[in-house]
C-alpha cells in the first residue's frame, strides 16, 4: 500500500458516488455525465467511465434506453434503478457522516 | 501526402489518413487487450467506439474532410490512455498499475512488422527488411545468405519465397513499422493474448456457451504458442529438407532434362505433350510446398497477405495443371484402346545341311546399323537420339513346330494398338521385322524396327517357325530367350537355357524333343 493506491481507493469510491447522483438528477448520456464529472474536476479521461458504467449496471444499479442521436450514433441515457436508488441514498447517509469524521479529525 | 481510407465505425462511413488509421487501428486494439476477456468488455469496447463515431461525426459537422493524425491525438487525450481504462475497475490492481498508465501513446511505439525495405535494397530488399526486423545490419543477413546460396544452394529459394511472401514497405506507416519497436517476449504474450481472445469471440459467436475461466484463456495462450512452436520447427525441417531437394530437382531439369521429354516423346504423341506433361508436373508438385511453406512462414512472422488475386491466380494454376495431366494421360490411354495385327509368311531355301542352326542377337549399340538421330525436343532444343528410338528390343517371342512339308517356314504375326482398328493395323503393318538365312544358319533378331518418331503402343512380334521335323535344330542363347516354353515337351521344362543350347532337338506335333 502506497499512497499512490490510497488515492485511488478514495477517488474509486468518490467517482462511483458522483457518478450515481448525476444520474439520479437526470436521465444521464455518458458524453453529459462526464460534462458534469469535468466541471467537478473529478475525471481526467473519458474512457474509465465506461468501464464503470457498466459495471454499475451489471450490479443491478444502472438500466439504460436508446435514444437516436442528431449527430452519430444512438446514445445510451442512463437512469438509477430502485437498488440504485436506494444504494445512493444509502451512499449519502455515510458520505455526511465520513465527511463529518474528516472534518472533525483534520482540524 | 497519404492515402485517405475509408472505415465503417457503428455503421458510419469515415474518411480517414492512413496514419491516423494505423494509430487509431493500434489505440483500439490496445483498449481491447487492456479489457481483457470478460463478458462485460464487449460491451465496454462497443460502447467507447460508439462514442468515437460520435466524436467524429461532430469533426465532420464542423467541416473537416477527412479524420487527420491529430484529431486521433486528441481522441486520445480525451479518452485517456488504454492502461486507464481498468483504473477503477480493476478488482486486484497493484502499484504497478499507476506506473505504466503515464506512458506516452503514439504511433512512434507501434509493433515492429516484417517488411521488404525497398529503400534499402540490392534485389528485392529482403535482406535488409530482415535486418531491421531483428535489429542487425543488412550486411550480416546478406553474408549469411550468400553463404548458404554457396553451401546448399538453399539461400536462392529461401530469399524467392521470402520476396514473393514478404509485402514491400510501401506507405509511411508501413515503414515506421518497419523500423517500429522490437518485438519483446512480453509483446508476443500480449498478441497471443489478443489471438486467444479473438478465438475466444468466434467460439462465443458460434453460440456455444463458453464461460469465461481463465483457466480456459491460458490454455488458449498454451495452445497457440504450442502452434507456434510447432509451425516453426516444421518449417525448419521442411525448409532443411525441401530447399536442398527442389535445388537438386532444379538442376536436374536444367542440365539433364533431356531424359524427361525423351522417354516421355516414347509414350505422348507429340513433343508439345511432353512439355505440358514436365512444366504441369512441376506446377502441381511444387505449388502445394511452397503454399506449405508461406503458410508457416505467415504463421510466425505474422506478415500481410498477399492479394487474394494472386492467390486464386496460382490456385487456377495449380487446378489447370492437374487438367493438363489428367488430358495428356487420358489422350495416351485411349491410344491403347484397339488390337490389331497383321501376318505374312516367308519360306526359306531348301536347307541340304541334316542340321539346322537358329541363331538370335540382340540389337547392339555397335551395330553397324547404328545412326544418329536428331530429334527436336521443344523447348530443350534438338537432341541427339540412337537407334533406340526406333528399334524396340524384346518383343519378339517364338514358337517351333513341325512342318507340313520339306521347307523351313516363318509366319510372322506384327500386333500393335491404338485408338481405332485403322491406326493399330498401320501401325501393325509400319512393323519390321528381318529375318536372315546362310545356308543352314537362320537368323532371327530379337527385335524390330518402328518408324522413327512412332510412339510406342504394344508393338509385338509372334514367330511361328515351322522346321521338318527330319532336321536336327541347334539354337544359341539368346534364341532360347525368345523361345515360349511351350515349344518343348513338358520333360525339358526344367532345363536351364545352358544345357538346352547344348543339345541337339528335333520338332514333334508334341514339342521340341531331345536327339539321342
Amino acid at each position: 500500500m502506497n499512497a499512490e493506491n490510497i488515492q485511488m481507493q478514495m477517488r474509486k469510491g468518490v467517482l462511483e458516488f458522483c457518478i450515481l447522483s448525476i444520474i439520479s438528477k437526470n436521465e444521464s448520456y455518458a458524453s453529459d455525465i462526464i460534462g458534469s464529472l469535468k466541471e467537478a474536476k473529478m475525471l481526467v479521461v473519458e474512457g474509465t467511465l465506461y468501464p464503470l458504467l457498466t459495471r454499475l449496471k451489471n450490479d443491478g444499479l444502472l438500466k439504460y434506453s436508446w435514444e437516436e442521436s442528431k449527430t452519430g450514433p444512438p446514445r445510451k441515457y442512463y437512469q438509477l434503478t430502485e437498488d440504485g436508488e436506494a444504494i445512493l441514498k444509502e451512499m449519502n447517509k455515510t458520505w455526511k457522516e465520513l465527511a463529518y469524521a474528516v472534518e472533525k479529525t483534520t482540524k | 501526402m497519404n492515402k485517405i481510407i475509408s472505415i465503417n465505425l457503428c455503421s458510419i462511413i469515415f474518411q480517414i489518413d492512413e496514419i491516423a488509421y494505423e494509430s487509431l487501428k493500434k489505440y483500439l486494439n490496445e483498449i481491447k487487450l487492456n479489457l481483457g476477456n470478460t463478458t462485460s468488455s464487449s460491451e465496454i469496447y462497443v460502447d467507447v467506439e460508439n462514442r468515437i463515431a460520435e466524436l467524429f461525426q461532430q469533426k465532420i459537422n464542423d467541416g473537416a474532410q477527412a479524420i487527420l493524425p491529430k484529431d486521433i491525438e486528441e481522441l486520445i487525450s480525451m479518452m485517456g490512455q488504454p492502461e486507464q481504462f481498468k483504473e477503477f475497475t480493476e478488482e486486484s490492481n497493484s502499484s504497478n498499475q499507476s506506473n505504466t498508465s503515464n506512458n506516452t501513446y503514439s504511433t512512434n511505439n507501434q509493433f515492429r512488422r516484417l517488411y521488404r525495405n525497398g529503400d534499402d535494397k540490392v534485389l528485392g530488399g529482403v535482406c535488409s527488411g530482415l535486418a531491421a526486423y531483428f535489429g542487425i545490419d543488412p550486411i550480416l543477413i546478406r553474408l549469411a545468405l550468400a553463404a548458404l546460396f554457396f553451401i546448399g544452394g538453399g539461400g536462392f529459394l529461401i530469399y524467392i519465397i521470402c520476396w514473393i511472401a514478404i509485402p514491400k514497405a510501401e506507405t509511411a506507416a508501413e515503414k515506421m513499422a518497419m523500423f517500429g519497436k522490437p518485438v519483446t517476449f512480453d509483446d508476443i504474450k500480449k498478441n497471443v493474448e489478443r489471438e486467444a481472445g479473438n478465438v475466444k469471440q468466434n467460439f462465443e459467436k458460434m453460440g456455444s456457451e463458453f464461460r469465461n475461466s481463465s483457466n480456459q484463456s491460458t490454455l488458449h495462450h498454451l495452445a497457440r504458442t504450442i502452434i507456434k512452436i510447432i509451425a516453426l520447427v516444421f518449417l525448419i525441417f521442411a525448409l532443411m529438407i525441401f530447399v536442398p531437394l527442389a535445388f537438386a530437382l532444379i538442376v536436374v531439369l536444367f542440365s539433364v532434362g533431356f531424359a524427361a521429354p525423351l522417354s516421355l516423346g516414347f509414350l505422348v504423341d507429340s513433343t508439345s505433350d511432353a512439355n505440358l506433361l514436365v512444366v504441369a508436373t512441376c506446377f502441381m508438385l511444387f505449388i502445394p510446398i511452397f503454399a506449405i511453406i508461406y503458410k508457416l512462414v505467415r504463421l510466425i512472422f505474422r506478415i500481410k497477405s498477399i492479394s487474394t488475386w494472386i492467390k486464386s491466380a496460382i490456385t487456377i494454376i495449380w487446378f489447370a495443371s492437374i487438367v493438363s495431366i489428367l488430358y495428356v494421360v487420358q489422350k495416351v490411354s485411349s491410344d491403347f484402346k484397339f488390337d490389331k495385327y497383321t501376318t505374312e509368311q516367308i519360306s526359306f531355301s531348301p536347307i541340304k545341311n541334316n542340321t539346322v542352326y537358329i541363331n538370335s542377337d540382340w540389337l547392339h549399340l555397335e551395330n553397324k546399323h547404328r545412326r544418329n538421330i536428331h530429334i527436336n525436343v521443344g523447348i530443350w532444343g534438338s537432341h541427339k537420339l540412337n537407334i533406340l528410338d526406333t528399334a524396340l528390343n524384346s518383343n519378339v517371342s517364338l514358337e517351333i513346330v513341325p512342318s507340313k512339308d520339306s521347307l523351313v517356314h516363318l509366319m510372322i504375326e506384327k500386333s500393335a494398338q491404338g485408338n481405332s482398328d485403322a491406326i493399330a493395323t498401320k501401325r501393325a503393318n509400319e512393323i519390321i521385322y528381318i529375318a536372315t538365312q546362310k545356308d543352314s544358319l537362320l537368323m532371327l533378331p530379337h527385335y524390330f524396327t518402328k518408324p522413327h518418331g512412332q510412339q510406342w503402343r504394344n508393338q509385338e512380334v509372334k514367330l511361328t517357325l515351322q522346321i521338318p521335323s527330319n532336321k536336327q535344330i541347334v539354337f544359341n542363347e539368346n534364341l532360347l530367350e525368345m523361345l515360349d516354353d511351350d515349344s518343348f515337351q513338358p520333360q525339358y521344362e526344367d532345363y536351364s537355357n545352358e544345357t538346352k543350347m547344348n543339345m541337339k532337338w528335333i520338332t514333334t506335333t508334341m514339342g521340341l524333343k531331345e536327339v539321342k
